[in-house]
């Protein structure tokens, strides 16, 4: 439950290494690469070079594994390393194989080979633009631009006559209708072609049923209303050839991968700089350095990295005393992990401040239960959100906030039953032992108790505020400053203290004797108050005017309080509106007939869906805001920066953590490098 | 149902209407502007959310002061007490603070906001800036709330 600052290291090492070790690094998702002090001289212009052959080579075989990924069945299993090897091994020959395919997938892809369904409705597209350019009836147009012939075919021997097709360019077809028995095709050339039709036809007049003008089909209701039939039948008749290739597309996966990382490796060597250590002479002609903030992964990765590749290469750790850019990671076990979400719309903690995830923790928890507060939406979420989480798997962000849902739903459930939220039902008719159970577990009833529920929002938003300001004097004496902690929010806990005693003195006869001694209480805190907020004033005499003027900031305390009667208003618009769901539902429905029990189980289904994600939706913005704007300026800056990593997370190749290899699991360098050796 | 009644249910239905509204025109603009932000910068999602949602605290301070006139003149719990003119009138002017400046400050709170996305297109891991600055808007709908709920509270019925 820390910030960890990260550090800042200088890596030398050798010219011939810069590829090795930036893909090393772009591997890792914790060493973000800092711009160097001297750029080096000419690296630039061969990267460029490099990456455009390289994203050349990647767009081939994405083409590839896009095709493949259509006409392939799926079989997927996981890459193994000596795969990935063997792959790598045979990248010469794969290479010259995914040319001469990626050569063959664009000659298939051309719209002539392709057949004519496509350029039909191309052409048809065509001549409606020009229908539409010269803003006269597009029948007339149509008519004097087209030549149309509807033919009546048998649909076993349509697929025998589009071929035929296909052998004639100026002729275009698409599928104007079909039955169980024949299709009409409505074949359209431009009027200069109608030889070309009547040829056709004529050639082909054994598969014909009938043949019809077709002029009473306008082409533009012919492309609108047959253009998904003519791409089913497109999908039917004119598939493209099935290409055949050795390629698999796991060998495919590998090399979009491994590439890929290649090219992270060149975009990053703008990062490489000028060696500037000892031995400048002789060593700056030898060797290159690059900067990079690490946090403790990012610097295992960078150590062993140096180990690997020896020949000289050093780490060497640099100085972030001065520097008000320091890179900083939230550090908590996996109970709080999901809170750093949180956390992060305001921004990361800064090296000298406390992250405010492990302090936020409950009050987010308690607030979203309570705002919620239904019991029965709160387990329709927590089972939704329990089957996704083991049944998908997800990981990374989605996972902590599915974590972070789950706690939620766990104190909605707990809120709900305490003031007898359930889908909106008045526990007090509900009959038998359900019924007596849900009453027993009710303790507050919202509605009836409006002020009593508004003031304990009050009270948990006062008691957050309170923190808020105890977690800034716990910052101030993290930071050593221990007398400017007392004397600023010290002072300010000591008389928001006394003002809640005298205030409840009234109430407990046990507190009876501070209204006896309230007059010199509050002035002795008053004094001290002053005294502590106006320290930093240099002259003695201003000090206690300027600290008592800080009084006014009481009234942030008290707006900020007050908006946490949002609480209570969010509560009780999921209780109402479940309620009227219900009520809707009872209305339209009702049990008499089969119909009235569909209508009402349909109304109450989507009614309360939508209620929900309205509600959950509306209460977690509200939720965060009350974190964000009324927790935590009394303690938070967010002053830290994030390291941001410029590598390259492989898309299809597992790699292990910390990896010390040069590569994507136990890859040789030489494999590796293959590109650059082709 | 007295005078007093129908004034009582009015202060509830003007403070939910005129703060609501404030909230819908504050959410509009800052909604709007939000997904201006949200089509450049897809990551700034969460900040736009959260930005766009703050005018929506005038409508829930509106619907907590009509809440708490309905259950002071017993219209919640079914027990409609006998309401004079007088405290009719108490009740709707008593709803007035948390009513006009709830909808005034959603509709300065949404101007804020929209100014704030800025913030949120320059950067999107600034967007606690960006709540900070229109949250001070909301300060004197939150004072409204304050005194609406302490004079109805302190209307005799």
């Amino acid at each position: 439950m820390s910030v960890i600052a990260c550090d800042i290291y200088k890596l030398v090492f050798k010219r011939e290494q810069i590829i090795p070790v930036l893909k090393n690094i772009a591997l890792s998702q914790n060493v973000e690469l800092v711009e160097p002090v001297v750029v080096l001289q000419g690296l630039s212009e061969i990267s460029e070079t490099r990456i455009s052959r390289l994203k050349e080579e990647v767009a081939k075989i994405e083409k590839i594994i896009n095709y493949l990924k259509l006409n392939e069945e799926e079989n997927k299993k996981a890459i193994s390393d000596k795969f990935v090897t063997n792959t790598l091994k045979d990248y010469t020959n794969l290479s010259h194989e995914v040319d001469d395919f990626a050569e063959q997938l664009d000659l298939v892809n051309q719209p002539n080979a392709k057949g004519e369904v496509q350029s039909s409705t191309n052409i048809v597209g065509d001549i409606r633009q020009d229908a539409q350019a010269s803003k006269l009836p597009s029948e007339l147009l149509t008519s004097e631009l087209v030549y149309q012939k509807l033919l009546t075919v048998e649909n076993e021997k349509v697929s025998e006559l589009l071929e035929e097709l296909e052998t004639i360019s100026p002729i275009n077809v698409s599928v104007f209708s079909k039955d169980k028995h024949d299709t009409e095709l409505l074949l359209i050339s431009v009027k200069d072609d109608a030889e070309f039709v009547d040829s056709f036809i004529d050639h082909n007049s054994s598969f014909i049923k009938s043949i019809d003008s077709g002029e009473s089909v306008p082409v533009t209701l012919a492309f609108e209303n047959n253009n998904e039939k003519v791409s089913e039948v497109s999908n039917e008749t004119f598939e493209l050839p099935k290409l055949k290739t050795k390629l698999k597309l796991t060998q495919l996966e590998v090399l979009f991968d491994v590439l890929m990382l290649e090219i992270t490796a060149y975009e990053n060597t703008k990062f490489i700089g000028e060696y500037s250590g000892d031995d400048y002479e002789t060593k700056s002609k030898t060797y290159v350095e690059l900067h990079a903030w690490v946090d403790k992964e990012g610097y295992a990765v960078l150590s062993k990295l140096v180990d690997s590749i020896d020949q000289g290469a050093y780490l060497q750790k640099l100085s972030t005393a001065h520097r008000s850019d320091v890179r900083t990671k939230m550090s908590n076990n996996s109970l709080i992990k999901p809170f750093e979400i949180v956390t992060e719309f305001m921004g990361i903690p800064g090296s000298k401040e406390l992250d405010p995830s492990p302090f936020l923790a409950f009050f987010f928890v308690v607030f979203f239960g309570f705002a919620l507060g239904d019991a029965g939406y709160g387990f329709l979420i927590l089972t939704g959100l329990l089957y996704y989480l083991f049944a998908k798997k997800p990981q990374g962000t989605i996972r902590e906030g599915i974590k972070l849902m789950i706690y939620c739903s766990i104190s909605t459930i707990f809120f709900g039953a305490i003031t007898g939220g359930w889908f909106g039902v008045d526990v007090n008719v509900v009959g038998g032992t359900l019924g007596e159970t849900l009453r027993s577990m009710k303790q507050i009833d919202l509605q009836s108790s409006i002020i009593l529920v508004l003031v304990l929002s009050l009270v948990a938003g006062f008691i957050q505020q309170l923190f808020g300001v105890f977690l800034e004097l716990v910052t101030y004496f993290k930071n050593g400053d221990k007398i400017g902690g007392l004397s600023g929010p010290g002072t300010w806990i000591l008389l928001l203290l006394t003002m809640v005693l005298v205030a409840v003195s009234g109430m407990s006869p046990a507190l009876a004797f501070v209204k006896d001694i309230q007059a010199p209480l509050l002035i002795i805190v008053l004094v001290l108050f002053a005294f502590g907020q106006g320290r930093k004033q240099k002259n003695i005499f201003l000090r206690p005017l300027i600290g008592i003027g800080s009084i006014f900031n009481i009234t942030s305390y008290l707006s900020n309080t007050l908006s946490y009667a949002r609480l209570l208003a969010l509560g009780l618009a999921t209780g109402v509106i479940a309620s009227v769901i219900n009520l809707i539902a009872s209305i339209l429905g009702g049990t008499d007939s089969i119909f009235g029990i569909i209508v009402t189980v349909l109304i109450l289904i989507i009614g309360h869906l939508f209620n929900i994600a309205l509600n959950v939706l509306g209460t977690f913005v509200n939720i965060i805001r009350l974190q964000l704007v009324e927790f935590f300026p009394r303690f938070y800056q967010a002053q830290g920066v994030a390291i941001e990593p410029k590598g390259y997370k492989p898309m299809y190749i597992k790699v292990p953590e910390n990896s010390t290899k040069f590569g994507p699991i136990h890859i040789n360098i030489s494999n590796l490098f293959i590109n650059s050796q082709k | 149902m007295t005078i007093g009644v129908v004034l009582a249910v009015t202060a509830a239905v003007v403070s939910i209407l005129l703060a609501g509204t404030g909230s819908i025109l504050g959410t509009l603009s800052a909604a709007k502007s939000g997904a201006g932000v949200v089509s450049e910068k897809p990551k700034a999602f969460g900040g736009a959310l959260l930005t766009s949602a703050l005018p929506s605290s005038q409508g829930i301070y509106g619907f907590l002061a009509a809440v708490i006139v309905l259950q002071k003149i017993g219209l919640i719990s079914g027990e409609l007490a006998m309401i004079d003119t007088n405290v009719g009138l108490a009740l709707l002017f008593g709803a007035m603070p948390v009513a006009f400046l709830g909808l005034i400050s959603g509709i300065a709170q949404g101007k804020v906001v929209q100014a704030g996305t800025r913030i949120l297109a320059n950067n999107p891991a600034d967007v606690g800036k960006a709540v900070i600055l229109a949250v001070l808007v909301e300060s004197m709908a939150v004072f409204g709330l304050l005194l609406s709920i302490l004079v109805i509270n302190s209307i005799q019925v």
